[in-house]
């Protein structure tokens, strides 16, 4: 019994494995690349466990962004996270005593894995759900302690390399937009950005794009909420 | 470069703000009550807008002024656009671009 469950999740996070390793060890490697042990790497990414929150510290590491920006921006780039846990109030309901470590870790891909796939009924559903979510997060932070230790010992020319982080967000856009069929509240978030640049420079970028977003989407609440048709969208 | 105390306090608060947007639904709403609109609202009016800022902030030091005038940005962007639309792999698309990109400005525009 307990071994089939092992066997039934493992298999069910297959797809996880194959997407967080090589992630991970990216990023792992990335911030080896910058300068970091290999421990502040693996603290992040056992603490934070939010991959483009992780990616974009490793940017805001470079440009000394200011601690506000830091907690900004990894808040408003995860709040997308709170409509899954919307959407998983009832079946986390009476999750036992890991219910704060399955709420801690729950990311896009375990998200998926626990709304898309078909649960075991009765006793085994609580440790299956932990098995997902704690196999996804092992994948993940195993990862990071492969890339960072080959980033640490292994010595190539990785200039250039940091571009992995402007690929994943643009792969990220696209395939929302695929999702959403709208471009509004894209074009918002480059136009807003492009705006802060040139009033705010590089250094205060951050916080006044995120300013001008929030403004634009309550000002404008009704346009945006005609174009974003609820439901069909939610859940990047 | 972030270190010593202050990347510290950098990481906790990074891990801070992302575990309250993991638990915030669940102690606010937990008890059966009904999210507000608003909440509702800026959970799926906020990740495009949040994506393409990023793209941009990821861009922010391209150079239009000297060569190569932001032809390794431009190029490599479009690389994982058309691996992207193509293959539909993410993984392909951010490898293969960086990959690009790589090349661009180890070789072709040292």
């Amino acid at each position: 019994m307990r071994r089939e469950l092992w066997a039934k999740a493992f298999q069910a996070t297959l797809p996880v494995l194959f997407g967080y390793v090589p992630l991970g060890m990216a990023f792992g490697f990335l911030m080896s690349a910058a300068g970091y042990a290999p421990y502040v790497s693996l603290s992040m990414s056992a603490f934070m466990y939010a991959g483009s929150a992780q990616y974009l510290a490793v940017t805001m590491f470079a440009q000394n962004a200011s601690l506000l920006t830091m907690f900004a921006m990894a808040f408003f780039l995860n709040i997308r996270q709170m409509v899954y846990g919307l959407s998983l109030l009832d079946l986390y309901r009476g999750a036992g005593p890991m219910k704060p470590y399955l709420i801690f870790a729950l990311t896009d891909e375990a998200y998926a894995l626990l709304v898309g796939a078909e649960l075991p009924k009765g006793e085994a559903r609580r440790p299956y759900l932990t098995l997902i979510t704690g196999l996804c997060q092992n994948y993940w932070v195993a990862g990071t302690a492969l890339g960072a230790l080959a980033g640490a010992y292994l010595h190539i020319n990785t200039k250039g390399m940091d571009f992995m982080l402007t690929a994943l967000f643009l792969v990220l856009a696209i395939d929302l937009m695929k999702k959403y069929k709208t471009w509004e509240p894209f074009a918002l978030g480059a136009a807003a950005g492009i705006l802060a640049l040139a009033v705010g420079g590089q250094a205060l970028m951050m916080p006044v794009a995120l300013l001008l977003i929030l403004a634009a989407l309550s000002l404008f609440r009704g346009f945006f909420e005609a174009r974003l048709k609820p439901g069909e969208g939610a859940g990047a | 470069m972030t270190h010593g105390f202050r990347l510290v306090l950098a990481i906790a608060l990074m891990a801070i703000a992302t575990a309250l947007t993991r638990f915030l639904p669940f102690w606010v709403f937990g008890r059966g009550r009904k999210p507000p609109k608003a909440v509702e609202y800026l959970g799926y009016a906020l990740p495009p807008a949040m994506l393409t800022l990023l793209v941009v902030y990821c861009l922010r030091t391209m150079n239009f002024t000297a060569p190569p005038f932001g032809l390794s940005e431009i190029l490599a962007c479009g690389a994982v656009a058309g691996l992207h639309l193509w293959k539909g792999n993410a993984l392909f698309s951010i490898f293969g671009g960086t990959v690009v990109y790589m090349l661009l400005v180890q070789f072709a525009f040292r």
